[in-house]
């Protein structure tokens, strides 16, 4: 622990309920809403359980949904000066379940059907047994989509949890069927690692006692994400096996109901008698403006009342935008007018992010930003931020600064690749293999453009012959056409290094992203566009309250982005093709948008995209 | 052969470690430790192999309480924290060395590695101390560790100061004959072949008839002995020699009489050994042998024909690298393999402990001088031996001293001195054994007659310099500069005595109305009335600005103030020369001894007896001294003087000198 530590101690003393959970010996969960610290809460827990009272051979085991809050952990507990063990696992739940579940226990199981060496799936099988299961039950892809599914697949592990979810025979047959379809390949997917491991958890004792054993206590971040199968984890490991938990969680930023994440669950173990929920009820980026209208958004279920702690003496700003047709002219009066605007009111550019709902939305008004001179950066790609792609970006910004990155961490990785991929290069000296990697490496420095160096990189190093056939990463051959395509093509063309390196940082940039890939980020100001009814929330969802109530935490995750202001745009008019034809139909205002306008509208704050008061000074 | 330079160790900081508080000293490839016994010589090597020793176990690097400085007080209690930071520089001829350390590179101008060991506490989520870690970075910043794996590309070898190199010679599978023996990986087939006529030779001796005999008499024995016991057949055999024990079997013999090592004197013994470890831990990147099969391999490589000029065929179709290869071709040659034959090469620096053991100082003097002067391995000595000091190149002196409660590390690897005057000290140095690096103190002195005198004086004093470990360093000329230098770098306390050279100067018109100054020397002072000065003070002068030491506006104006100016500062400055000074200063019973010793001396008759008296009695010291020299000479005069030396015969400034010097090194001693 070093000073980092302490400061950031002194800070969360500072509030009562921060301290509390921090404090918590017990099973402790934290709800916490935008903007309330829990990351800082959390990395604190971990390095101080990791350092006090988890000895080697136990170790921690820290659990989240996605790679990028991995890396905020990983980054926060290097800057507390914690350096995890080997003993240690700090993680996504998917290599969790593959590395401390799977691997190690499913051999001694094999009602489970698990076939080593494990091998995941790629998407083009995965489509074949979709497809048969088509056949079978005589269904068009329009009557049974895959994500219905595989949530259905996720939602069926078997445990001690008490929700349910209404499905139809359909899905539930096609669900089970597919289940059995894949169990007669030799592969997995993530659904079922995930659900294999749950069950194997839920049914052996022994693998709860190993597990106990190895990991005194979980720590789980972005709970309501996490889906039933961990859910079943974390009450079979916590009541039946004596693990301790700390979650962190917040049921209004639950949005990924397509893979199975339901708030119903966190709500379900917070009203155990024999957990300790603490709630975090102060939100230090918005002001209370901000925060009450992205709690009109959830009506008429808003849960907790949140306090700013900060901006205290600030109004939100609200900025309503009436296009006439089509979110050609959104974009159009994003590109023109309202981003010149707030840069004349000296916003910085860093501070706007603009909120969309499709990659193809995300694509057009990069096209405009572009064609306007305007800087501007994504946080949503059309590849996946991969543990190649991850590395690879390791490997630039070890390029840039190689204070920053460690090299010997980035061969660990280039030999652990070529010795799980039976790579003929694994019997070269290691160090040969070291004095090659880095020949490399060097030899890229000197490229400028993300397109060249990943070229030389991909190219030297043969990634592609390591890559095919893998079973670990079916599909990252493709993902890095995909990359190589974006930087040819698309939004990395002709950017500097340092853009790829630093993917996740906007740097003088206005930022675009989707509305779910838009959680953890903050901005002064975002931009929401698309603010129809119908098309948010979406037409289909209006009749289902459970994907209603999930369209609500969406939107309520998009303000609540905002630290000040937010500007809605909306269209009057769209034009869609038809089986006549072409045909324009009128588009009435978002609900959200009604909702906020009677709070927070006045005649001084609405515009068409006409008279926005934007005015060119030469 | 040119060789390329092994990696070398060259800086070392110590924080708070045993004897070392805060130490920050450069190194140079080569390097002699000097310092007395529990300076912490020792010590400072084993901070090094804290990092770098392969034989090191965890347990070894986990330190205690004791390992601290002893200044601080309850040091784990306090959090203290131990830290040793080493950089290494002459890496980058190296692939792989650059590649296994590229986390580790802190500079490239030059390319400079750094390695930090910290032993520190571990501080828990209330602030507490849980324990103590021990951890070994590479670089600057803590992301990459120091693992045994970067041991293997550069480690430290520390042969320690007493051991049965018998035994070590010996040791089969850890002895360094047998190790290098290894290295050259020897063909499985051959090994085999002489195995074979070994056996097939040996067999002879079981044919002879006293064998056969014997093997009668033990199987009729033996049979009677165990009745009825089946598969009982006595058999005889010399030795069934595996290929492995063969190479076991390689011994070094010394002499025509071929005596085994164990009849070697114990030095003998460790000059062989630290001989089979210099040549054990050759860079091996360029082989000196390479299999056939092996070399058409690497011809296939060679794309620019460069392997084929530097290798010959033998007759047991191996290729050899020829001798006198010129310094280019090495750098191309290496480079070349470098890429292209991987083998893994460690590269090890050598460390001896005090290997002047056992071995005369003929042998000390030309064993090291060879090791400082040829080897391509980095090499460091911890010694007391004045004589390997004296032969160690200027540059590589590392001197361990103490200062009040902790020792300090000095080193000369910075020192900037032209090279004219490094030939001199280095000259110097050898001719007087290295003495002047382990006196507690040094004067400094001009000539002969000092070098005499000063002693005897001390003594006549009180204070034999001999007590206080001060030696007289006679340089033999003015040029003080270079000696303070190397003083100063070692920190080793010293003052200078020297003499006045008293001169007047004559100012006379020209023909063409310009004044012209001529000096006069060699004369008394006060008798005229001219201007005069002191060669010596404006020499001093020169030196100490020139260094430095003193600032040059500070000098008074007086001759007088500036005599005493400089005396503060150690340097002592007499008026004329030694001996006139004596005679100029002493009583009527210093002149009656010069008189005596004089007469003892000359071999001419009564009459140089009574010349010499006269101008004595006269006050004309110069003609004196003059005489001295012409019937006696200074050295032989000084030395006889010396014996007969009485207080008034010591001028002032030279006892000003003793007793100021003992003072300030006594001071050091309580310190």
């Amino acid at each position: 622990m070093n000073s980092n530590f302490f400061e950031d101690l002194e800070l969360i003393k500072k509030d009562q309920s921060q301290i509390d959970a921090y404090n918590s010996q017990r099973n402790t969960v934290v709800i916490a809403g935008p903007g309330s610290g829990k990351t800082r809460v959390l990395t604190l827990k971990a390095a101080s359980l990791a350092q006090g009272s988890i000895k080697k051979p136990c170790g921690l085991a820290c659990i989240s949904y996605s790679r990028e809050t991995v890396r905020e952990i990983k980054k926060r507990l290097k800057e507390y000066g914690y350096k995890p063990t080997s003993k240690d696992y700090i993680g996504t739940v998917h290599s969790f379940t593959l590395l401390h579940v799977i691997q190690p226990f499913a051999h001694l199981y094999p009602q489970y059907g698990v076939k080593y060496p494990v091998r995941i799936i790629k998407k083009e099988d995965a489509v074949k047994i979709y497809t048969s299961v088509l056949t079978e039950l005589n269904v068009t892809p329009e009557q049974l989509k895959p994500m219905e599914i595989n949530r259905q697949r996720s939602l069926s592990v078997v445990g001690n949890s008490q929700v349910t979810f209404d499905s139809t025979d359909l899905i539930e047959n096609a669900a089970s069927l597919y289940e059995r379809r894949l169990l007669e390949t030799d592969y997995l997917d993530f659904i079922s690692i995930i659900n294999i491991s749950a069950q194997i958890i839920h049914e052996q004792e022994f693998v709860r006692v190993a597990l106990r054993s190895r990991f005194p206590w979980l720590l789980v971040d972005e709970y309501q994400d996490l889906g039933k199968a961990l859910h079943e984890m974390v009450l079979e490991l916590v009541f039946s096996a004596d693990i301790k938990l700390f979650a962190v969680g917040d049921m209004n930023q639950s949005i990924y109901g397509f893979n199975g994440g339901y708030p119903d669950f966190l709500m379900e173990l917070i009203s155990r008698d024999d957990i300790y929920p603490v709630q975090l009820a102060n939100n230090y980026r918005s002001n209370q403006h901000i925060i009450a209208a992205s709690l009109e958004t959830l009506e008429p279920s808003t849960p907790l009342a949140y306090f700013a702690k900060r901006r205290l003496e600030e109004n939100a700003d609200f900025t309503f935008v009436t296009c006439n047709h089509q979110m050609d002219q959104q974009y159009d009066v994003v590109a023109n007018k309202v981003i010149p605007l707030l840069t004349q009111n000296n916003t910085s550019l860093n501070e706007i992010g603009i909120i969309t709902w499709s990659n193809t939305d995300v694509r057009s008004i990069a096209i405009a930003l572009r064609k306007n001179n305007i800087p501007f950066y994504i946080s949503k790609w059309d590849f996946e931020k991969s543990a190649i792609v991850t590395w690879l970006q390791d490997c630039a910004n070890w390029c840039i600064n190689p204070e920053k990155q460690s090299f010997d961490y980035l061969f660990k990785f280039w030999e652990n690749l070529l010795i799980n991929h039976d790579n003929s290069r694994k019997y070269m000296d290691a160090i040969d293999l070291k004095v090659d990697f880095l020949k490399t490496l060097k030899k890229s420095k000197a490229k400028e453009t993300v397109l060249e160096w990943l070229t030389l990189m991909i190219n030297n190093l043969a990634l592609a012959d390591v890559l095919e056939h893998s079973d670990m990463y079916p599909d990252e051959i493709n993902n890095l056409k995909v990359l190589l395509a974006e930087a040819t093509t698309y939004n990395l063309k002709g950017m500097q290094l340092e853009r790829f390196a630093h993917l996740g940082i906007p740097n003088n940039e206005v930022t675009i992203t989707t509305r779910h890939s838009a959680k953890g980020l903050e901005f002064e100001v975002v931009i929401l566009l698309g603010m129809e009814e119908g098309h948010f929330p979406y037409y289909l969802d209006v009749k289902n309250p459970i994907l209603l109530a999930e369209a609500q935490r969406l939107c309520y995750v998009c303000v609540s982005r905002a630290k000040k202001s937010c500007i809605l745009i909306r269209s009057e008019n769209f034009t869609v093709d038809t089986r006549w034809g072409p045909r324009t139909f009128p588009y009435g205002p978002s609900r959200f948008w009604v909702a906020l306008n009677a709070k927070f509208g006045n005649e001084n704050n609405h515009f068409t995209h006409k008279n926005y008061p934007y005015k060119n000074i030469p | 052969m040119a060789e390329q330079k092994n990696p070398y160790i060259s800086n070392v900081k110590i924080k708070k470690f045993r004897n070392f508080l805060d130490v920050d000293v450069a190194l140079d490839h080569k390097q002699v430790i000097i310092g007395e016994n529990n300076v912490g010589k020792t010590n400072f090597l084993r901070a090094v192999q804290l990092i770098l020793d392969k034989d090191f176990s965890d347990n070894d690097r986990q330190l205690s309480e004791n390992d601290f400085h002893e200044s601080l007080i309850d040091p784990m209690i306090n959090g203290e924290t131990i830290e040793i930071t080493l950089q290494i520089k002459g890496f980058e001829h190296n692939s792989r060395l650059i590649a296994q350390f590229t986390d580790a590179a802190i500079s490239d101008t030059p390319p400079t590695l750094q390695f930090v060991y910290k032993f520190f506490p571990n501080i828990g989520p209330l602030g507490n101390i849980l324990n103590y870690k021990h951890e070994i970075y590479k670089g600057n910043t803590e992301q990459s560790k120091f693992t045994s794996e970067d041991r293997s590309f550069i480690n430290i070898y520390v042969i320690k100061a007493l051991r049965d190199v018998e035994r070590e010679l010996k040791a089969n599978k850890n002895s360094p004959l047998y190790k290098l023996v290894k290295k050259y990986d020897i063909s499985k087939d051959d090994l085999e072949n002489i195995s074979e006529s070994m056996k097939v030779a040996a067999d002879e001796l079981l044919k002879l008839d006293e064998i056969v005999h014997i093997k009668k008499a033990i199987q009729e024995r033996f049979t009677s002995l165990a009745g009825l016991q089946s598969d009982n057949e006595i058999n005889l055999s010399t030795f069934d020699i595996d290929t492995e024990r063969l190479l076991y079997t390689l011994q070094v013999y010394f002499g025509i009489s071929e005596r085994p090592v164990g009849e070697l004197s114990l030095g003998l013994g460790n000059i062989l050994y630290i001989s089979l470890m210099l040549i054990l831990l050759k860079d091996r990147t360029i082989p000196s042998i390479i299999k056939a099969e092996k070399f058409l391999e690497l011809l296939a490589l060679d794309d620019d024909q460069i392997i084929n000029n530097f290798y010959e065929l033998s007759d047991q179709s191996k290729y050899l690298l020829k001798p006198d290869i010129a310094g280019a071709d090495i750098d191309s040659l290496y480079s070349w393999m470098d890429e292209n034959n991987s083998a893994q090469q460690a590269f090890t620096i050598l460390a001896v402990e005090e290997p002047e053991a056992h071995l005369s100082p003929i042998l000390q003097r030309l064993i090291f001088r060879e090791v400082l002067h040829k080897s391509n391995t980095s090499v460091i000595f911890t010694t007391h031996s004045t004589f390997i000091g004296s032969i160690a190149p200027l540059s590589s002196i590392v001197h361990v001293r103490n200062v009040g409660a902790s020792s300090n590390i000095y080193s000369t690897a910075k020192l900037v001195i032209n090279d004219r005057e490094r030939k001199d000290i280095e000259r110097y140095i050898d001719a007087k054994r290295g003495e002047l690096y382990f006196g507690k103190g040094i004067i400094l002195v001009e000539g002969i007659t000092e070098e005499y005198i000063i002693p005897a004086a001390a003594d006549i004093l009180g204070t034999s310099l001999d007590d206080y470990g001060i030696v007289i360093c006679n340089i033999d000329s003015t040029n003080f500069k270079p000696y303070i230098q190397l003083l100063q770098a070692l920190n080793i306390p010293w003052h200078l005595i020297t003499d006045g050279d008293y001169y007047e100067i004559i100012t006379t018109a020209n023909a063409d109305g310009t004044m012209s100054e001529e000096r006069v020397y060699h004369i008394m002072d006060g008798l005229t009335v001219r201007p005069y000065k002191y060669r010596g003070i404006e020499n001093v002068n020169d030196v100490l600005v020139d260094l430095q030491i003193v600032e040059g506006a500070d000098i008074p104006e007086s001759q007088e103030d500036a005599r005493d100016f400089f005396k503060e500062r150690g340097a002592h400055v007499g008026k004329h020369t030694l001996e006139v000074d004596m005679m100029n200063e002493t009583n009527a019973d210093g002149i009656n001894i010069i008189k005596a010793v004089y007469a003892e001396l000359i071999l001419g008759g009564e009459r140089m007896q009574r010349n010499f008296e006269e101008v004595l009695d006269a006050g004309e010291y110069w003609s004196a001294l003059k005489k001295i020299e012409s019937n006696i000479s200074k050295g032989r005069f000084a030395q006889r003087l010396a014996g007969n030396l009485i207080p008034a015969l010591i001028p002032k400034y030279v006892e000003d000198g003793i007793q100021n010097f003992v003072e300030e090194v006594k001071e050091d001693y309580e310190q």
